[in-house]
């Protein structure tokens, strides 16, 4: 069965409405974390060398794979609010606190596939073609592949951080297998969801990102319930 | 000839009828009074245009039944009325795309189903906002365009070393030269400059 776009948004939006401070918390102390990780990246910039490159690819994604855990806490406060529960903001520091190991797992292939989603562009890129029009033709088609391989991915992985938080004996790879079971034939629905949020995000951008502080906690509320209803669906 | 007893009609419905206990008659108003609310029509727009232009009642009075959602405001949909107010007034400033952004964006999130009154009307002045600004944006290029500024400052731009750190802030004080050169006499109004 469908799972309608329109109306998670709107259960999500029911939820948020009367109770934005403690989000605000929640997607400020995210964002904040986020800001501070890309001025981390930033101190090792890159100085033309191969190994400067790498080395810089490599600390962003231990950053990234760290910045999941507490993206894995906001994920919990959010469907707890959805479920009506109450939830502080050291909800934030579960996932660090309990069984970190199976959100880096997750996270560790989330960033795994990202990378092979992207491989292809990011060897063709090195080589050139002798003609610019097909370079900028193999590498559209490549970056359009590598998009749509990743949000596939990613849709599939998305449950996954979910199930962690409601069964905690619940392992990282039981997890994945069953986040891909639940989202077999429902992929287009959560990209769609997800899509559905560009007009924020640009309307975000245009705030000078202040704007992420109020969509982060739609975006993550809307996420937690597609997550209810495929458990209702099942 | 018998005569029956002069019994006067009651037809006051909300007076005991004749021949009815008082039990039955507080029975009878309650039920009248269930009928009544059942029958009200609290969803249709009708109602409530008309209940709130009456200035009847108060918000969130249990004797009429739940505020629609169209007649509700929320903390969102003041913030984003606020936006929109700022998004007009600092049109003149170029801010309204700051303002006019986080007006659309509160205005969006402010609804559950559908856009409250005051939301819509901010959507609208954040709208006009965001818009004057994309005008302003486009005209200027416009002008710049049509005026041979452009060319006049990209061929400058190609010549330029731009391993210059000044390179940014020369380009900057020719676009403005290149400007008042070709507008200085219109910019000054007065004539004066002769």
């Amino acid at each position: 069965m469908k799972i309608s776009t329109s109306t998670i948004k709107q259960t999500a939006r029911g939820t948020l409405i009367g109770h934005w401070n403690e989000h605000i918390a929640f997607s400020a102390a995210l964002i904040g974390l986020e800001l501070i990780a890309v001025w981390i990246v930033n101190l090792f910039a890159v100085t033309g060398t191969a190994t400067a490159f790498i080395f810089r690819i490599v600390v962003a994604a231990i950053l990234q794979v760290l910045l999941g855990l507490f993206a894995a806490g906001a994920k919990r406060h959010f469907l707890r609010s959805l479920r009506g529960e109450a939830s502080p903001l050291a909800d934030l520091l579960v996932p660090l606190m309990k069984q970190p190991d199976r959100y880096l797992i997750v996270g560790l292939v989330q960033i795994a596939a990202g990378f092979l989603c992207f491989a292809p562009l990011l060897l063709v890129s090195l080589f050139r073609f002798p003609n610019a029009y097909v370079t900028l033709a193999v590498l559209i088609v490549l970056s359009i592949f590598g998009i749509a391989a990743y949000a596939a991915v990613r849709a599939t992985i998305a449950p996954a951080w979910f199930l962690l938080l409601d069964d905690e004996s619940l392992s990282a790879g039981a997890a994945l297998k069953k986040s891909a079971a639940l989202m077999r034939g429902r992929v287009w629905d959560l990209i769609r969801l997800a899509l559905s949020f560009i007009g924020y995000v640009l309307l975000a951008f245009l705030t000078f990102g202040i704007g992420f502080v109020w969509v982060l906690p739609y975006y993550y509320t809307s996420l937690a319930g597609f997550y209810e209803e495929l458990c209702k669906q099942i | 000839m018998s005569e029956e007893p002069f019994e006067p009609k009651q037809t006051d419905p909300s007076k005991p009828q004749p021949g009815e206990s008082y039990a039955d008659y507080l029975k009878r108003l309650d039920d009248a009074k269930k009928k009544e609310e059942e029958a009200r029509d609290y969803g249709s727009q009708e109602y409530w245009a008309g209940f709130m232009d009456s200035g009847r009642g108060r918000s969130g009075d249990p004797n009429y039944g739940p505020i629609p959602e169209e007649y509700t405001m929320n903390g969102m949909s003041k913030a984003a009325f606020l936006c929109g107010i700022l998004s007009l007034v600092t049109i003149v400033f170029g801010f309204s795309i700051f303002f006019g952004a986080f007006g659309i964006l509160f205005a969006l999130l402010s609804r559950k189903k559908k856009f409250g009154r005051q939301a819509r009307i901010a959507l609208w002045m954040n709208g006009i906002g965001v818009a004057a600004f994309v005008l302003t944006v486009v005209l200027a290029f416009y002008t710049l365009i049509s005026s041979g500024i452009w060319d006049t400052m990209m061929k400058k731009i190609r010549g330029m070393d731009m391993n210059d750190p000044n390179a940014a802030a020369i380009i900057e004080q020719e676009l403005l030269d290149e400007i008042l050169n070709k507008y200085g006499m219109q910019m000054s109004g007065s004539g004066s400059q002769v």
